[in-house]
C-alpha cells in the first residue's frame, strides 16, 4: 500500500501547530520530507491511488522516470530548506513551506489534468504566504501581484483543461497531440509559471521580497514544476526552442545592472529555465534528458546560492551590492559555499552544472540549431560573469563595506554544506544521476576537449571581468530599480484606470444629475457608510445598472 | 585596518586582498588562459557534428568568444541601464526595494 507522498506534507501541516515550538518542531519539519520520500523512492513505476470524481478517474500518484526525477529533487530540496530554516519560529512560514513542498510534489506526481490543476492552484496559494512572511507593506503588495498572476495562470489552465476534456473525453495528462486552443491556453498557463519572456516579471518581483529562508523554498518549486509540466505536455514543440533561447539571453543583461544580489540570482534562475525550455523544445531523448538533469542540478545549486545570500541577508541585513563587500572577513564559510554554488551554476568542470548543461548544448548543435547554440554559449559565458563572479565578488570581496557580522548559524552552514557536497558530488560522479533519466542515452561529459573548451570560455570571461573592473567600466552597485515590462501593470495601467475612472465618474455624475439629483445623493450617502465614498457609491450605481440590465435580459429571453 | 579576522581562511584571504595581490591573480589568469589555448589546439577533438566540430578547429575560439561576448554583455547592459534605471523608491510604497533593512525575528536571534 502506498500513500501519495503529498499527504504526509498536508497532514504534517495540519498537526504542526500542535507540535511544541523549538527543536522538536524543527525536527518534525525535517522528518516529513524523509517520511514522504520513503513512500516512493523504491516504489516500482506505475499508477497508484486512483480515485473517482464525477465520472473522471483521478490519478493521485503516477510514478515514471520524469515524475520520479522531479519528485526526488523536490524532496531533497524540501529537506535541505527545512534544515536551513531550523532556527525559524514563525508558524506561518513553516506551514506554508510544508504545504507548498507537498503540493508541488503532488503536482509532479499527478497523473491527470484535474489533479494537476488542483495542485497548480495550491502551489500559488501556499507560496504567497512566503512572500508575505516578510510582513512589510511592500511585501504585502508584492504578494498580491504575485498571487494575481499565479491565479491567472491557474485560470488559463482551467479553461484549457475544460476545452481539452470536452474535445477528447480524456483527462489524462500526457503529451498534447495538437496545438489547438485548449493546448495554447495550457501552454500559456505553463508559460506564466515558467517565466516565459514578458510573462516573467512576477519572478523578479516576488522572489527577492521574501524572507532569507522563504526565497530558498520559493526558488525550488514553482518554476521547476512548470518545466516538468512543459516536458510532459509539450516535448518537441519547436517554438519552445526560440522562447527558451530568448529566456536564456535577455535576463543576463538585467542581471549585470541589478543591485539586489538576490534579484540577480532570480535573473539567473530565469536564464537557466531558458536552457531547460530549449531542451524541451528540441525534444530529442538527449535534449529531454538534458532538461531533466539540468533541472535537478539547478534546484540544488540555485538553492545553495539563495541560501548563501539568505545567510548574508540575515547577518548583514541586506543583499544590495552597493551596501555589501568584504564579507569574507566575517562569513568565510558562507563565502566558500557561495563560490561552490557559483562554480556549479557556471558549469565549471567537476561541478554539477557542467555535467547537465552540456547535454542541452550538444543536443542543440546536433539538431542544427546553430544560432541557438551560439546564444546558449553566450548565455553560459554570461551566467559566469554576472552570477558566478558578480555574486561572490560584490558580497564577499570588492571594496570593504565595513560590515562586521557573525558567521551564519550552524543550521544554515550545515544546510549549505550538504547542498554544496551534492553539487560537487554530482559533478564528480554524474553516472548515478544519468541512470535515473527518462531516456537511455550514453553521454560522457569529461572528454579532454570539452573540459578545455569550457575552461577557455569561463576563464576568458573572468579575464574580461577583471579588465572591466580595473578599468572602471563595470557598472558599480547603484541603489536603483530597473524598469521592466511590469511597468505596464505597476505604473501605466493603474494610472490609466484612475484617469478613465475620472471620466466615467464625470459622465455618470452628469447623467445622474440629468435625471434626478436626489437619487445620486442617496447612493452617495450609502457609499459614505460603506467606506470609500467615491468608489462604493459608483460601485452601487453600476451594480444597480447591471441588475436592471440583467432583469431586462431575463425577460427578453424568457 | 589592522584588525585580524577570526577565521584562518579570512586571514589567508586578507593577504592577497591588496592591489598587488589582485595584479598577481590577473597575471596568473593570463598565463592559464594562454595555456588553455595551446592545450586546446593540441588535444584531439571528439565533436564530429555541427558547429562544435567547426569551431573546435579554430584555436582559442571558445576563449575569444567568452571574452568578447562577456565584455559586450557588460557594455550593452551598461548602456541599457541609462534608459532603464529609476530611483529605488520608484514603485514605493508598493515594493520592498525602498524599504529599510529587514528587521524580523531572524535579525534578533
Amino acid at each position: 500500500m502506498s500513500i501519495p507522498p503529498f499527504l504526509f506534507y498536508l497532514v504534517g501541516a495540519l498537526v504542526l501547530p500542535l507540535v511544541p515550538k523549538g527543536a522538536v518542531r524543527s525536527l518534525f519539519l525535517l522528518f516529513i520530507p524523509v517520511l514522504a520520500l520513503t513512500q516512493f523512492i523504491v516504489l516500482p513505476f506505475g499508477e497508484y491511488g486512483n480515485a473517482e470524481l464525477f465520472g473522471y478517474t483521478l490519478i493521485l500518484l503516477r510514478l515514471d522516470a520524469l515524475a520520479y526525477a522531479f519528485s526526488l529533487v523536490f524532496s531533497i530540496a524540501a529537506f535541505l530548506a527545512a534544515l536551513f530554516a531550523w532556527h525559524i519560529r514563525d508558524t506561518t512560514q513553516q506551514i506554508a513551506t510544508l504545504v507548498y513542498s507537498g503540493v508541488a510534489i503532488g503536482a509532479v506526481q499527478a497523473g491527470d489534468l484535474i489533479t494537476l490543476f488542483c495542485f497548480w492552484e495550491a502551489t500559488a496559494f501556499a507560496s504567497v504566504f512566503l512572500v508575505w512572511a516578510r510582513r512589510t507593506v511592500g511585501a504585502y503588495f508584492t504578494g498580491m501581484r504575485y498571487l494575481i498572476i499565479q491565479m491567472l495562470s491557474g485560470l488559463l489552465l482551467l479553461a484549457g483543461i475544460i476545452l481539452y476534456i470536452n474535445a477528447t473525453g480524456s483527462n489524462l495528462f500526457v503529451q498534447f497531440p495538437d496545438m489547438n486552443l485548449a493546448a495554447v491556453l495550457i501552454l500559456l498557463a505553463f508559460g506564466i509559471k515558467c517565466a516565459f519572456p514578458l510573462l516573467h516579471d512576477w519572478l523578479q518581483d516576488a522572489y527577492p521580497a521574501s524572507t532569507p529562508t522563504g526565497t530558498v523554498v520559493l526558488s525550488v518549486f514553482t518554476t521547476k514544476l512548470a518545466v516538468y509540466a512543459l516536458a510532459r505536455g509539450f516535448p518537441g514543440l519547436e517554438s519552445l526552442v526560440y522562447i527558451g533561447a530568448l529566456m536564456a539571453l535577455f535576463p543576463i543583461f538585467y542581471a549585470v545592472i541589478e543591485n539586489d544580489l538576490r534579484r540577480v540570482l532570480v535573473f539567473s534562475l530565469n536564464n537557466q529555465l531558458g536552457f531547460m525550455v530549449v531542451g524541451i523544445g528540441i525534444g530529442t531523448p538527449l535534449a529531454l534528458n538534458g532538461t531533466v538533469i539540468h533541472a535537478f542540478c539547478h534546484v540544488l545549486y540555485k538553492a545553495l546560492l539563495f541560501m548563501s545570500m539568505g545567510a548574508v541577508l540575515l547577518r548583514a541585513g541586506t543583499t544590495k551590492g552597493s551596501e555589501l563587500g568584504g564579507l569574507y572577513k566575517s562569513m568565510p564559510y558562507t563565502m566558500i559555499f557561495c563560490v561552490i554554488g557559483a562554480a556549479s551554476i557556471s558549469a565549471f568542470p567537476l561541478f554539477s552544472g557542467f555535467i547537465s548543461k552540456s547535454l542541452i548544448l550538444s543536443a542543440a548543435d546536433k539538431q542544427g540549431y546553430t544560432l541557438v547554440w551560439f546564444a546558449l554559449l553566450f548565455a553560459s559565458a554570461g551566467v559566469f560573469h554576472y552570477c558566478g563572479i558578480k555574486i561572490p565578488y560584490f558580497a564577499f570581496f570588492a571594496r570593504d563595506s565595513g560590515i562586521r557580522c557573525r558567521e551564519a548559524p550552524w543550521n544554515m552552514l550545515l544546510a549549505m554544506g550538504l547542498t554544496a557536497l551534492m553539487c560537487v558530488g554530482i559533478g564528480f560522479l554524474p553516472q548515478p544521476l544519468y541512470n535515473i533519466l527518462p531516456h537511455e542515452v550514453p553521454y560522457f561529459p569529461y572528454t579532454a576537449d570539452h573540459v578545455v573548451f569550457q575552461l577557455q570560455l569561463l576563464l576568458f570571461s573572468a579575464l574580461a571581468f577583471m579588465i572591466l573592473i580595473s578599468k572602471g567600466i563595470y557598472p558599480a552597485g547603484l541603489r536603483s530599480v530597473n524598469l521592466s515590462s511590469d511597468i505596464v501593470y505597476r505604473k501605466w495601467l493603474p494610472r490609466f484606470l484612475l484617469w478613465a475612472w475620472g471620466g466615467v465618474e464625470q459622465f455618470a455624475v452628469s447623467i445622474t444629475v440629468l435625471f434626478r439629483r436626489e437619487s445620486w445623493q442617496t447612493l452617495h450617502n450609502i457609499g459614505v457608510v460603506l467606506g470609500n465614498e467615491r468608489v462604493s457609491g459608483f460601485m452601487l450605481l453600476w451594480v444597480g445598472v447591471l441588475l436592471v440590465l440583467l432583469l431586462a435580459l431575463t425577460y427578453a429571453v424568457g | 585596518m589592522n584588525e585580524q579576522p577570526r577565521f584562518l581562511l579570512s586571514r589567508l584571504l586578507q593577504r592577497i586582498d591588496s592591489p598587488l595581490g589582485v595584479k598577481r591573480i590577473y597575471y596568473i589568469l593570463l598565463v592559464v588562459c594562454g595555456l588553455l589555448v595551446v592545450v586546446g589546439a593540441l588535444i584531439p577533438h571528439h565533436d564530429t557534428y555541427g558547429m562544435g566540430a567547426i569551431v573546435a578547429r579554430i584555436p582559442g575560439f571558445y576563449g575569444i568568444y567568452g571574452l568578447v561576448m562577456s565584455a559586450l554583455l557588460v557594455i550593452v547592459a551598461k548602456a541599457l541601464r541609462r534608459i532603464l534605471v529609476r530611483h529605488e523608491d520608484y514603485y514605493a510604497p508598493r515594493t520592498v526595494d525602498s524599504e529599510e533593512i529587514q528587521k524580523d525575528e531572524e535579525r534578533s536571534t
